[in-house]
């Protein structure tokens, strides 16, 4: 029998790719695969634990007056239960499942970080136990998943319920931003020969989009989660209304996350159902172009919706009518998609599987949770309906029938990619009709409870007014949505006693369907060379092209075997430009995520010492990551020459390409950060009378003038190396840096001791709060710079080898950016510290 | 002689309309939360009514979208003709995009010249 395509019988090459071997081989694993296995049955865990916990919430609420639990009991489900569903299940899965499709979907072999993989699987299961640990000292978070301020300041939440939230949250979100990161850099350049932008699979369209959100919306979470941990460790005064601070700031900061992230939930689930419809319809989507315009375009309308949550905290009518127009304008894309799909069903010949019932229940359910959101965003009735149970209603409409209704239609369709078994049939019939049927009697009752009155957010209701039959109904539905999740367990462990099954079972059109059932760990030995986007409909062959193309990956399937090589395409045209070593298996993401977990932990309790010893532990093991002992050693001058007449260029290292990647992303995650803290800044401007505070003077001008002058002119050096190239400029490049490195150095010093002038301290008010917080984002992207430099620095002193210099030259050319994104922060901050309360 | 577009062109025609709308969503975001009280009270910004400055950046932010979205039909017919070795969708993505942002730009705009500036 022929192997699938793609498959390989080279016993070293296979060796390669195996899973590590030993005892706690595990905890060494770093492969797309494994990881991305890891992340979905942790995932699903998660929505085990967080659907338990509603059920007993529904049983509570089932008759009036219950008292099955107390008040802080239901306050702590409640708040656990969403911050599972929303930070622990639905975007680490959707997240995980890319980390396990990506590749085979995109004709590769690997994601580009595997280490980073691992890390972030780490981060987030580590980042969700810590939440959990709280039960076992029955101090579970209670303030909800909103955590709105003051009810979790230091005041009204004085234990340590919060800080488990809070700290937990900041280990699993940062683990959300690198594995974005990651998915970012893949579809953008590690694709199969041929595969053009235009010729992506949508669910990757939809990773891209949703990833670049979470790089942008995750920061802003990030950052307020820090604010509300200072305000409760440290007594600064953020949200202290009576200190100049403004507990509207939360909600700002906490919204400009969490609406977007709705959409970073919704975009994937989106993108599973296009891939979806026309397998099973038999035909290609009527219209990819508008698919691809409606996922980047909500993408990017989601960032203008955030205060429509906030319609009722007293907004000017204009400001609410901005967010208004925005609310109901997003429809317009999500439409446009909703269209295409009845296009292509109407078009084509349906297949009446499983993945496809989900696939149409989710079409009723997320048009009813899309016409109620269209509803909330006129503000007007927002007003009547706000914290209401019609609230509960449109978001589980959006969140369930959006997102876990196609999650679980992914599932389905895709589990021979996952397990290499298909699911029964029989079963997944019971187990969409049980989950379709109870999720309607569950949650459309709570439109009509919430016109009623009733509101969101009580552990209890009074006898007599209504409500009663509602809730019972509810609770039901609840009981029978559970069942149909029973049903798909049952149906996923009885599925793993059957044998694999074909390459391609639904005739589906896209590459992971080109190798068998589960794929090989390598993906694909021999990359397939693709012509366009349904490629198994539309080519008989993937090994075919034009003569160097085939001849390309021919090579690249004869060399390297000893070591993983991953690819890197050119973003526009598609073709082969890199080959570069995967790095290997490693306890160190492990080791790190440990690191960090106690650092975070320790802090909860005010274990300062255990806290420092987590960082040396997390730090230690970063430099032992970056240092890998085991470099490629296979070598074959012939081939690499051969590459290099293709114009590929052969790294044993990491690829340039996706260093330059990996620092733009760094710099826009950077540049987001700036903009939070500006943001706080000159929001806390505009609710204090006077601002700065008189007490608040400012000292060491002069010396903050010539730091600002002295990164100036190191920036002017730095740029001046442009001149300079690596062959002929070296020692020019090395003095340059040396003499701009010094100057960024004395900035520093300047700068540090502008600072220790100052008469007020972080604690005194808010406007103290933000000023340390902005010198401390200053100086630390002063030391990133230097760190930057002093790495260039090096390089270029002490790495000769031939094969090395265009490492050696993104360094350089990586240095180069991080000082101008320094210095534009330096300069921002220093308009807004020194200036701008001169021009207010 | 076949001419390929640049690349920070492609990328720009694909992406500007949808900042340009991000962008003026949250100047006029900013103005109006710097001059208007909570009870709607206009207290103007910079010396300026609110109001006009909101016009004058609407008037700009629309030409620019225009002018985008036309520079990104100009690649996208460019690109067109190196296709399918140089792809053109990114460009024609970028048409459409300018085509609904620089719209969504004007229908934000609506509600002020209802509602006046608070």
């Amino acid at each position: 029998m022929s192997l699938p395509y793609g498959s390989s019988n080279d016993d070293t090459f296979i060796e390669t790719w195996k899973s590590a071997a030993g005892p706690f081989a595990w905890l060494r694993a770093v492969n797309n695969s494994p990881i991305g296995k890891r992340f979905l049955v942790t995932g699903f865990a998660f929505f085990l634990i967080g659907g338990i916990q509603a059920l007993f919430m529904r049983l509570q609420l089932a008759k009036p007056e219950n008292n099955l639990m107390s008040p802080e009991l239901y306050n702590q489900l409640m708040s656990m239960h969403g911050s599972t569903m929303l930070f622990l299940f639905v975007v680490p899965i959707l997240e995980g499942l890319a980390t396990l499709l990506a590749p085979s979907m995109l004709g590769t072999r690997d994601l580009p970080f595997p280490r980073l993989t691992a890390f972030a699987y780490w981060a987030y299961l580590f980042g969700g136990v810590l939440m959990y640990s709280s039960f076992l000292l029955g101090v579970a978070p209670n303030g909800g998943w909103f955590a709105y301020v003051p009810l979790t300041g230091p005041e009204f939440s004085p234990g340590i319920n919060m800080d488990f939230w809070l700290l937990g949250l900041e280990l699993a979100e940062a683990s959300g931003i690198i594995s974005a990161f990651e998915l970012i850099i893949a579809v953008l350049a590690m694709r199969a020969p041929g595969m053009t932008l235009g010729r992506i699979p949508v669910f990757l369209w939809a990773m891209l989009v949703a990833s670049s959100m979470i790089l942008f919306a995750f920061m802003t979470v990030l950052i307020a989660s820090l604010y509300l941990e200072l305000d409760r460790k440290l007594g600064t005064a953020f949200f202290s209304p009576e200190l100049g601070g403004s507990t509207l700031l939360w909600q700002h900061l906490f919204w400009f996350f969490g609406h977007p992230e709705v959409y970073i939930q919704f975009l994937p689930a989106a993108g599973i159902v296009s891939m979806i419809i026309p397998v099973f319809c038999r035909q290609p989507l009527v219209s990819y172009t508008a698919v691809v315009l409606a996922l980047v375009s909500t993408g990017v309308m989601s960032f203008g919706l955030w205060a429509h949550h906030m319609f009722t905290t007293g907004m000017p009518d204009i400001t609410a009518s901005f967010f208004s127009t925005m609310s109901i304008v997003v429809a317009i894309p999500t439409g446009l998609q909703f269209f295409v799909w009845i296009a292509t069903i109407w078009r084509g010949k349906v297949i009446w599987k499983t993945p496809m019932l989900f696939v149409m229940g989710f079409m009723v359910n997320f048009l009813i949770g899309g016409l109620t959101g269209v509803m909330l965003g006129v503000a007007p009735f927002d007003w009547q309906v706000h914290d209401s149970y019609f609230v509960v209603a449109h978001f589980h409409y959006v969140l369930i029938g959006g997102v876990v209704f196609p999650l679980i239609a992914g599932f389905y369709y895709w589990m021979p990619k996952i397990t290499g078994k298909l699911m029964g049939e029989r079963l997944g019939r019971w187990n969409f009709w049980l989950m379709f049927v109870g999720f309607n009697v569950a949650f459309f009752p709570m439109h009509l409870a919430g016109f009623r009155g009733m509101p969101r957010r009580v552990y209890t209701y009074i006898e007599g007014i209504g409500l009663a039959n509602y809730n019972l109904i509810s609770t039901l539905g609840a009981f029978i949505f559970a069942t149909g999740i029973l049903v798909f367990v049952l149906n996923f462990l009885a599925s793993l006693r059957q044998p694999n099954t074909d390459p391609n079972p639904w005739g589906a059109y896209s590459l992971e369907w080109a190798t068998s059932s589960p794929p090989p760990p390598y993906a694909f030995l021999t990359l397939p060379i693709v012509k366009g986007r349904y490629p198994l409909w539309e080519q008989e062959q993937l090994d075919k092209g034009d003569e160097e193309t085939v001849d390309m990956v021919k090579t690249l399937a004869s060399w390297p075997l000893s070591w993983q090589a991953g690819v890197v395409t050119d973003v526009f045209t598609g073709r082969l430009r890199e080959v570069f070593w995967l790095a290997n298996p490693s306890y160190m993401p492990i080791t790190l995520a440990t690191g960090l977990a106690i650092s975070l932990g320790a802090m909860i309790f005010d274990s300062y010492w255990l806290s420092a010893l987590g960082l040396v532990i997390a730090l230690i093991a970063y430099l032992v990551w970056m240092n890998p002992r085991q470099r490629p050693t296979e070598n074959d001058k012939t081939i690499e020459e051969k590459f290099k007449r293709f114009g590929v260029a052969v790294y044993r290292y990491s690829s340039p390409t996706i260093a330059r990647w990996s620092l733009f992303l760094t710099m826009g995650i950077a540049l987001t950060t700036l903009g939070t803290f500006l943001f706080t800044y000159f929001f806390l401007s505009t609710n204090t009378p006077v601002w700065p505070p008189e007490s608040a003077k400012l000292g060491g001008w002069t010396a903050a003038v010539l730091a600002q002058l002295f990164t100036v002119s190191g920036l002017v050096i730095v740029a001046w190396t442009q001149r300079y190239s690596m062959a002929g400029g070296r020692t020019k490049l090395i003095r340059h840096f040396a003499i701009a490195s010094v100057l960024d150095f004395v900035a520093g010093g300047l700068q540090i001791w502008a600072y220790s002038q100052l008469s007020f301290s972080w604690t005194s008010h808010a406007y103290g709060s933000i000023f340390y917080l902005l010198a401390a984002f200053q100086l630390f992207m002063l030391i990133t710079a230097l760190v930057m430099a002093s790495i260039a620095l090096f390089r270029l002193n002490f790495n000769h080898d031939p094969a090395e210099q265009e490492r050696v030259q993104v360094t350089v050319e990586n240095a180069r950016r991080s000082n101008y994104v320094m210095l534009a922060c330096w300069l921002a901050i220093f308009f807004t510290l020194y200036l701008s309360p001169h021009l207010m | 002689m076949t001419v390929v577009p640049a690349r920070t062109l492609l990328w720009i025609s694909f992406i500007s309309t949808p900042l340009l709308w991000l962008l003026h969503f949250l100047l006029a975001y900013l103005i109006t939360e710097g001059s208007c009280s909570a009870a709607g009270e206009n207290t103007g910004i910079f010396g300026a009514s609110s109001l006009t400055l909101l016009y004058l950046l609407t008037f700009v932010f629309v030409l620019a979208s225009v002018f985008f979205t036309f520079l990104a039909f100009r690649t996208s017919k460019q690109a067109q003709k190196t296709a399918p070795s140089y792809d053109d969708f990114l460009p024609k993505l970028g048409f459409t995009c300018g085509l609904l942002f620089s719209f969504v730009v004007l229908l934000e705009f609506i509600p002020l010249a209802i509602l006046g500036a608070c």
